[in-house]
């Protein structure tokens, strides 16, 4: 489970306390993450629907809960979806389609949650986008590792496809 | 007795072209130099049985490329990339596209589209509202002190035109 992690219902940063377990100061909400293969959100999300379901919190909680989540996702998405003018090693624009793509996925299936039927509602769908965004993360958070422990791993793959850098002009470019 | 033998006319700091270090006279059997501050550096070993070798480390700090060579073996090391940006450490261009690079990869990993990441960093000093002259029409009631102490009144009283 990630150190990071933010809260659904107030968006800020919670604390680990245990392995699985965490805790949002704001909402005194205690969070547990059953599904190691999901992200934080959906784990939050899913206890939510538990509580929800033993009359302990109200529908517009779940309501909230699933409009954070899609409001962070757009941001993603916006961050994901980079128009860059210089060539890129593949391996890069590969990372930047996955994280659009998987964002994007993701936020259609939570746009398809009826929140009505939430009770019965299975969240396959949603399962199943969230695996592969994470999926995705953490094989951005491995490339950003490789490119930092070996400074010339972008030059090969820059060289592999005969890219020459020399003439990539740079200067007036800011992706901050 | 190891013995160090060199085919060219040793010169501190110059490399003779097709050798990937230059060897040092030095104490018997052993040879150590340091060429300059461009962060090249390179320690030469003799082993026993004439077992020669070269240990050249090449880039900038941190860069852990290592390439073994033999002593006097000529051409291209295969330890070490071969081309001019690898030879010249500070290689302006390729570090800029590097930073650039690792900055957009970097925009994907602080995505919160999952819940992990930083929450955005909603300007955490907010400018502070000064206003350096008295500006007319303005209402300044509460930006004067709540509590006014006898010494701070005693003060303001010795700057009204009554105190005179």
């Amino acid at each position: 489970m990630p150190d990071n992690a933010i809260c659904i219902l107030c968006l800020e940063l919670i604390n680990k306390e245990e392995d699985n377990r965490y805790f949002c100061p704001n909402c005194e909400f205690s969070w547990e993450y059953k599904l190691d293969s999901n992200s934080p959100f959906l784990n939050q999300l899913l206890k939510l629907i538990e509580m929800y379901k033993s009359n302990n919190i109200t529908q517009d909680i779940i309501e909230l809960a699933i409009d954070n989540w899609i409001n962070e996702l757009d941001l993603s998405i916006q961050d994901s979806n980079l128009k860059i003018n210089i060539p890129i090693p593949k391996v890069l624009q590969k990372a930047l389609n996955y994280s659009l793509s998987s964002l994007k996925k993701l936020k259609n299936s939570l746009e398809k949650i009826d929140i009505n039927n939430i009770d019965s509602y299975d969240f396959k769908d949603v399962k199943k986008e969230d695996e592969l965004t994470l999926k995705v993360y953490n094989e951005i958070k491995k490339l950003i590792n490789k490119i930092n422990t070996d400074k010339y791993y972008l030059l090969e793959q820059y060289r592999k496809e005969k890219i020459d850098i020399e003439n990539i002009k740079i200067e007036e470019i800011d992706y901050e | 007795m190891s013995e160090v033998r060199a085919d060219f006319n040793p010169k501190p700091g110059a490399l003779p072209p097709g050798h990937a270090s230059t060897m040092m006279y030095g104490e018997e059997g052993e040879a150590t130099m340091r060429a300059g501050e461009g962060g090249f550096s390179t320690t030469q070993a003799v082993g026993e049985d004439g077992n020669r070798f070269t240990t050249l480390a090449v880039g900038e700090e941190g860069d852990d490329r290592v390439s073994t060579m033999r002593v006097g073996e000529e051409g291209e090391d295969p330890g070490v990339p071969s081309g001019p940006i690898l030879l010249d450490p500070i290689n302006t261009q390729y570090n800029r596209l590097l930073e650039l690079l690792k900055k957009i990869l970097q925009r994907l990993i602080n995505n919160k589209g999952i819940g992990i990441g930083f929450p955005p960093i909603i300007n955490p000093n907010p400018p502070i509202d000064y206003y350096p002259n008295p500006i007319v029409g303005r209402d300044y009631t509460n930006s004067m002190p709540k509590i006014i102490n006898t010494g701070s009144a005693r003060i303001e009283h010795a700057y009204l035109p009554e105190a005179e």
